[in-house]
């Protein structure tokens, strides 16, 4: 039979059938994708940003709309559109879950509500299994199983995945057509740990495909039998077919699919062509780069790569369409000529076998990379820092464990960073192990301190050290960790012990000299007087007159080594402290004084119960000094006044002994208190000039001060603390 | 005044000249035995030495010992006179120019009997050597003999 022996009008008649069965078929399809497809949450509602893209949202919708008024027209643009967002937006729909081992949940994507009705907390609670059907969910089993044993076989491509399509019941009890892809999850061994799944709601095409394969049929079946006329009028009419269900489909969804683009509007997603020139970018790019969507459609991508970062970049557009799917991280150029680096995820786009293009999202970068950069910046800035202390130092953690230590710290204590990074460090003697502990705490609350202490060398060697101590706190208060610096200060130590030996045995040498000088001096002493005694008729007055001189010298010299051996004893000796009335002993001084001298017209003015906390003996031999010079150096006038009492001066008690003597020029106050240091001359006032050294060396001892205020001529006030 | 004799032991000429010429001036007679260090004491007390066979009948009134001596040191010689029954009670006056809490502590505790320090000037020196006399020779009651 020749179709073409059919009249038009047969042809025409039959088409129009065909047609209107069509059109009924499809009206029926749309009635579930509505019902279904309604949206019911408010999360993409538009706020802020979005209204920009809400209009164009609109705008677009008004596009479609018109464009399938005019269903001729729909044109290339349309189809294009729709490739691009069904990319996008299926991928968000698609519920993403992972199962362990024993097929329990262990994440569900939110859009399980979306899909199957079930919040993510009920679905948590199911068991995957008993949401298929019986039919489906033995085919899962069996699935799982084969790629197990694929699994126990031996090594396989890291990324291989199953698909299967199954029949899922969904809340409300009705049943949805999912199309799951599962991939084993590995561990680092690449051993199975569990599997990720991507299951996709193919229900509205899988009934769509059954229609269509059945109209097809009809279709098919109606070319077979008709004209070669009716071929090409059911070719047209067959893409006609295609370009509305792919409109109304796009209508269907386009809210719900704006809505998720708006989502995700601070990145930019674009389409490129097999020419790598852009088919479509979104208008975030103005945002990004400065570029309108405009002045970038149609160019080439690499016209905006930094010419570094092209020929990997080409690279990696090529594996991307070999199928890996990477971020990649480049540099590109805005509109103002800054740099900016950017990161890009995309996968190709197949048309029928072909491919066509591929599609992305591309994200600004600049700012993290940039920090990164600081950080590691300043990273190195510290740990170059903390490298050229040429003390040791150790970084601890705020659980006690090393994070640092410097080349300085591994020379010193010999272990190696691996020897000690991460975990607490075991070279505190026992002895200083609680002292440490009380540091630490100590660490955690103050800023900085200086602490000192004895570590171990990995060889057992004691050193003495001085620790400074610094902590970290993050904005909290709360402590991060401290940095400590060791001072090795045994050498210091030995050097103080040595002096303190030295000075020790000199005081030994001094105070044996001073005895075996003596001895000497009592035979001089002696003999002269014997040759005085014995012989003294055979020397004139003058020969008498100097052996005189030379036994008082002599007496003087031994006046001075006592006083010397008392300064030496007043340093030596044990302090024994207890509370000591300064007042009574200040009178029984006076006592004596005017005892030895009691022509002398004095007038003592004493301060009552001033008590001190010290060593008596020595406090006797302090105040013996200060009242015996005061007496002295009063001596030279017709009567006078001695005064001793305290005033209270910065919160501590000071006391003083004032005199109407003499005095002396302040200008030599500073050497006053020098061992055989004399403000006036012996024949005015006699002395060694170790009192006062006496008197500061015993207030030292008791850790206080002593100092003096004179006039010439108007008497001296010396004030002490004890 | 009994004649018992005075032992010095003392190692400095200078030292026991002036000494002999203190007691000279106090006008005390007792015999005057010198020994130069701490031995030659040892020996003298218990007949030994240079002393052996010659030994004293009698132990002396007191004796006057000096600290830094040459050999045996005047606190071993000290307690070797404690440690021994025929001398432990003889009084011991220490005279030396040792003003050291710690050997003036010492040397009590070893059981001296008084505690002098020697003065530079020889008119102190006289006055303390007289007084020592006075009463270690006069006042004193001695012990009983051995």
């Amino acid at each position: 039979m020749n179709p073409y022996d059919k009249s038009k009008e047969r042809l025409v008649e039959e088409l129009r059938a065909a047609h209107s069965k069509i059109a009924d078929l499809e009206s029926r399809l749309e009635e579930p994708a509505r019902g279904r497809g309604t949206p019911h949450d408010d999360q993409g509602s538009l706020e802020g940003d979005d209204c920009h893209s809400s209009a164009q949202v609109l705008q677009t919708h008004d596009i479609l709309q018109q464009g399938i008024a005019d269903r001729t027209r729909i044109g290339d643009e349309l189809a294009q559109r729709e490739r691009l967002y069904r990319t996008l937006v299926e991928t968000a729909k698609d519920v993403i879950w992972t199962v362990d081992l024993e097929m329990r949940y262990t994440y569900v994507s939110p859009s399980i509500t979306e899909v199957a009705g079930y919040t993510v907390d009920e679905i948590m609670a199911m068991y995957p299994l008993d949401l298929l059907t019986s039919e489906s969910r033995e085919r899962v089993i069996r699935a799982y199983y084969e790629e197990l044993a694929v699994e126990a076989a031996g090594p396989r491509e890291k990324y291989t995945s199953r698909t299967e399509e199954v029949e899922c019941y969904c809340k409300d009890g009705s049943t949805i057509w999912v199309q799951m892809t599962m991939t084993f999850l590995r561990d680092e061994a690449g051993q199975p740990i569990g599997i990720l799944g991507i299951s996709r709601d193919i229900t509205q095409s899988k009934k769509a495909e059954a229609e269509l394969v059945k109209s097809h049929a009809e279709l098919e079946r109606l070319v077979d039998d008709r004209t070669a006329d009716l071929a090409g009028a059911n070719e047209s009419l067959k893409a006609e077919i295609a370009e509305k269900r792919q409109a109304e489909e796009a209508l269907g969804h386009s809210e719900e699919k704006f809505r998720n683009l708006v989502e995700n509007i601070n990145d930019v997603i674009f389409s490129l062509n097999t020419l790598g020139c852009f088919t479509y970018i979104s208008p975030a790019i103005e945002r990004l780069s400065g570029h309108t969507a405009n002045e970038v459609a149609g160019q080439p991508f690499l016209r905006f790569v930094h010419p570094d970062d092209v020929v990997p970049l080409q690279d990696s557009l090529e594996r991307t369409l070999a199928g890996e799917m990477e971020p990649y991280e480049f540099r590109v150029f805005a509109k103002d000529g800054t740099e900016l680096t950017v990161c890009t995820y995309s996968r190709p786009v197949w048309e029928d076998g072909k491919l066509v293009g591929l599609t992305g999202i591309m994200t600004d970068v600049t700012k993290r990379k940039q920090a990164e950069a600081d950080r590691w910046e300043s990273d190195a800035h510290l740990r170059a820092l903390m490298a050229a202390i040429p003390e040791p130092l150790v970084v601890y953690g705020h659980e006690g464990n090393v994070t640092f230590v410097n080349d300085a710290f591994v020379e010193t204590y010999g272990w190696s960073p691996e020897e000690i990074l991460g975990r607490p460090l075991d070279f505190v003697p026992p002895e200083e192990v609680e002292g440490t502990l009380e540091a630490w705490q100590r660490a955690m609350r103050e800023e900085r301190f200086l602490y000192q202490t004895r570590r171990f060398t990995k060889e057992r060697k004691l050193l003495d050290v001085e620790l400074s101590t610094s902590a970290w706190f993050d904005r909290e208060g709360k402590h991060r960790a401290s940095l400590v610096i060791h001072r090795d200060v045994t050498q210091r130590k030995r050097a103080e012990e040595d002096l303190r030996k030295a000075h020790a045995e000199l005081e030994a040498f001094s105070y044996s000299v001073s005895h075996d000088l003596r001895s000497p001096l009592r035979g001089i002493d002696g003999w002269s007087l014997a040759l005085l005694e014995d012989c003294g008729d055979r020397l004139d007055n003058r020969g008498r007159q100097y052996l005189e001189i030379v036994r008082s010298e002599t007496q003087r010299m031994g006046k001075l080594i006592d006083d010397m051996l008392d300064l030496s004893r007043v340093t030596r000796a044990d302090m024994r402290r207890e509370q000591v009335d300064l007042s009574a002993l200040v009178r029984s001084i006076a006592d004596r004084l005017k005892a030895a001298e009691p022509e002398r017209l004095v007038e003592f003015v004493i301060q009552e119960g001033a008590m001190a906390y010290g060593d008596a003996r020595l406090l006797e031999i302090m105040l013996s000094n200060l009242l015996g010079n005061a007496w002295k150096f009063t001596g030279k006038q017709p009567c006078a006044r001695i005064e001793f009492g305290w005033t209270q001066a910065e919160g501590r008690k000071t006391y003083f002994v004032r005199d109407d003597g003499a005095g002396f020029d302040m200008a030599y106050a500073r050497k006053l208190f020098g061992a055989f240091r004399r403000m006036h001359k012996t024949s005015d006032f006699p002395g060694a000039g170790v009192g006062l050294a006496t008197v500061q060396r015993i207030i030292h001892r008791h850790g206080g001060r002593v100092w003096a205020e004179a006039e010439v001529e108007k008497g001296a006030t010396f004030y002490f603390t004890i | 005044m009994p004649s018992k004799v005075i032992l010095l032991v003392e190692d400095n000429p200078s030292d026991i000249g002036l000494t002999r010429r203190a007691f000279d001036k106090s006008r005390i007679s007792n015999e005057l035995v010198v020994a130069q260090d701490g031995q030659e004491a040892l020996d003298y007390l218990f007949g030994t030495g240079e002393w052996a066979g010659k030994a004293p009948t009698e132990l002396p009134a007191v004796i006057l010992l000096d600290l830094k001596l040459p050999r045996v040191d005047g606190l071993e010689v000290l307690k070797r006179i404690r440690g021994d029954d025929r001398t432990k009670r003889v009084p011991v006056v220490i005279l030396t120019s040792s003003r050291e809490q710690q050997d003036t502590a010492e040397c009590y505790d070893l059981g001296a009997n008084s505690y002098i320090r020697k003065p530079v000037d020889f008119v102190q020196f006289a006055e303390a050597v007289q007084q020592l006399g006075l009463y270690w020779l006069v006042l004193n009651e001695p012990p009983p003999a051995g």
